[in-house]
């Protein structure tokens, strides 16, 4: 091997000589060097600068910006010899798109371009108030049903300790209507875990005597309205 | 003749590359482009597909009539027949819709509307064939696929085997490289990551594919046809030469492979020292299997003729004066 050799290798390889489309070998050899001249990088050509590029519509700074990014990108390179080639064969094959097509393509875009069928639109007004009613009035009985109910107290229920609630951890906790003490009386809520009779209340295992009903029909009786709907009176529970 | 004005090329230096530095012949489709680029008024065009965006009147409709011959001709030359290009317009045109007409948003007048919408259909449908080869229907999708970037396969093929005699062996060549592609489920395929696009991934992973091939078969070939030579000239029996290389071939063998392993040392070297530019003509230079004639490169660089013979000189001195300098060679030098 001497230097001319090599020389003589790149002349050949860049077309230095003349003869050098005739050498057999030179296919290999290119191919032998262009693989290890790639470094396998990849990149990515918008199609954008794609398109400017072959129409001849970048500026040199942009040209010399995008040959760096060929230089250093075989796929990129690549992918524009492909994009050149797709155009040249399209601008020598072009034919004209089936009218029928192009009238479906544009009919329909027409319907969702005049009037778009989004679901805000398509449910009207009048249903939404309907569904707002509802929810309000479900909300007003909610709060009627709650406000009525009352917390049985089961003394035959065995006694756990349980986790006492902090109304501040857990604001959005409804609350529902505690029994309150009578006025003037001192009387401490109960903690879990001490068990007290319950007042007003009869043991379980007592005994009450059943009222016979009486004999004699009487005038029924309204009852009293109840305290929360009697304006000025005192509710026993709140 | 080619003049650079204000930084951008004119229409008519594009129309002098397509007349007077393209082969004559089989230029046709670059004349017509040359053509279509010189009549262009990009302001209008990029006015055009403002007017999309913005929603006015009657603006899509307009655009779809313009591009309509654009993205037929592409389907049709990407898809197998009518009824799919049928198929590949009606989504092509619906993606140019999608999220707002989000592919046309890019545009910026830079190029022309059909030059741009041809390259935005031939993405949408390699996004279509990639699809089919993420799915689990891979299979399905080979005939597409080869539809696709057939044409492509066998211009790189080409240009690596240029020549009439090489009509067997590039035959050869297309089938090894679809062989290797539908290895293993199309793993090859499947390792498509999503950098850089999917078409310059498959035709670099052929672009390699065809290296192999070619380094591993072209000599093997030679001693082939070396051999059928032979025997050609004595068919008798009893003289039938061996497949096997004689020990000449051999020494041949290695002493080439010793001289590209040096040559390919000098020529990252040297490249490591270029400009981009000129690593850029260094890469396209041999990307092709004989020399390419400076008005090829000058097209593909998009540069002049005159300044595509000053690249290669200042690549051949740059590339003389490492060699000169190589180590290798030094000692050569300092044994004589």
């Amino acid at each position: 091997m001497t230097p001319g050799t090599l020389h003589a290798l790149f002349e050949r390889l860049f077309g230095g000589t003349d003869d050098a489309a005739k050498d057999s070998a030179h296919a290999r050899q290119t191919a032998h060097l262009a693989a290890d001249l790639d470094h396998g990088e990849s990149d990515t050509l918008d199609v954008v600068q794609l398109a400017a590029y072959l129409d001849g519509g970048l500026d040199e700074a942009k040209q010399n910006d995008l040959h760096a990014r060929l230089s250093q990108s075989p796929a990129a390179l690549h992918d524009l010899a492909s994009a050149d080639a797709f155009l040249e064969a399209m601008a020598a094959a072009r034919e004209a798109a089936p009218a029928g097509l192009v009238a479906s393509t544009i009919a329909i875009s027409r319907p969702a371009a005049t009037s778009p069928s989004s679901p805000r639109r398509s449910f009207p007004i009048w249903k939404w108030s309907g569904v707002v009613l509802a929810m309000a009035v479900a909300a007003i009985m909610a709060v009627l049903i709650i406000n009525r109910q009352t917390v049985p107290t089961d003394s035959t229920a065995p006694i756990t300790a349980k986790a006492v609630p902090n109304p501040a951890m857990a604001p959005d906790v409804p609350k529902f209507a505690q029994p309150q003490a009578p006025k003037g009386t001192d009387h401490a809520p109960t903690m879990a875990g001490k068990k007290e009779a319950p007042a007003n209340m009869a043991p379980a295992a007592s005994e009450e005597p059943m009222l016979l009903p009486s004999p004699r029909r009487e005038k029924p009786s309204i009852a009293p309205e109840s305290f929360d709907t009697v304006p000025g009176s005192q509710p026993p529970y709140r | 003749m080619i003049e650079i004005v204000s930084g951008v090329m004119t229409q008519q230096d594009a129309f002098g590359r397509a007349t007077d530095k393209a082969p004559m012949g089989a230029r046709l489709g670059l004349i017509k482009r040359a053509i279509s680029i010189m009549g262009a008024d990009l302001a209008q065009d990029r006015d055009f597909v403002r007017s999309v965006l913005e929603a006015k009147p009657q603006a899509w409709e307009r655009l779809v009539r313009r591009i309509a011959d654009t993205v037929w001709t592409a389907c049709r030359l990407l898809c197998g027949d009518d009824a799919e290009a049928g198929t590949a317009f009606s989504d092509v045109m619906e993606a140019l819709r999608a999220d707002g007409f989000r592919r046309l948003r890019p545009y910026n007048g830079s190029s022309r509307i059909e030059t741009f919408v041809a390259l935005v259909t031939r993405d949408v449908l390699a996004e279509r064939l990639l699809q089919l080869f993420q799915a689990h229907s891979a299979s399905d999708g080979w005939t597409a696929f080869e539809r696709f970037f057939g044409a492509d396969i066998n211009r790189i093929i080409n240009r690596r085997l240029p020549g009439a005699d090489r009509a067997d062996l590039r035959q050869d060549a297309y089938q090894d490289i679809c062989v290797a592609l539908i290895a293993d489920d199309y793993r090859r395929l499947k390792a498509y990551r999503g950098i850089g696009s999917f078409t310059g991934f498959v035709l670099h992973m052929v672009d390699r594919l065809l290296i192999d091939f070619i380094r591993s078969t072209m000599p093997l070939r030679q001693q082939r046809a070396e051999a059928a030579a032979i025997t050609t000239a004595a068919p008798e029996w009893g003289d039938i030469p061996s497949d096997q290389p004689s020990p000449e071939d051999t020494l041949l063998e290695r002493e080439d492979d010793r001289l590209l392993s040096l040559a390919s040392e000098v020529l990252r070297e040297a490249a490591a020292a270029l400009s981009e530019t000129e690593r850029l003509y260094l890469h396209i230079a041999l990307g092709s299997g004989e020399p390419i004639p400076a008005r090829e490169v000058a097209r593909q660089m998009q540069r002049p003729v005159e300044e595509v013979y000053k690249l290669k000189q200042r690549v051949m001195a740059r590339l003389r004066d490492t060699l000169d300098r190589h180590p290798a060679v030094k000692m050569w030098k300092a044994s004589v």
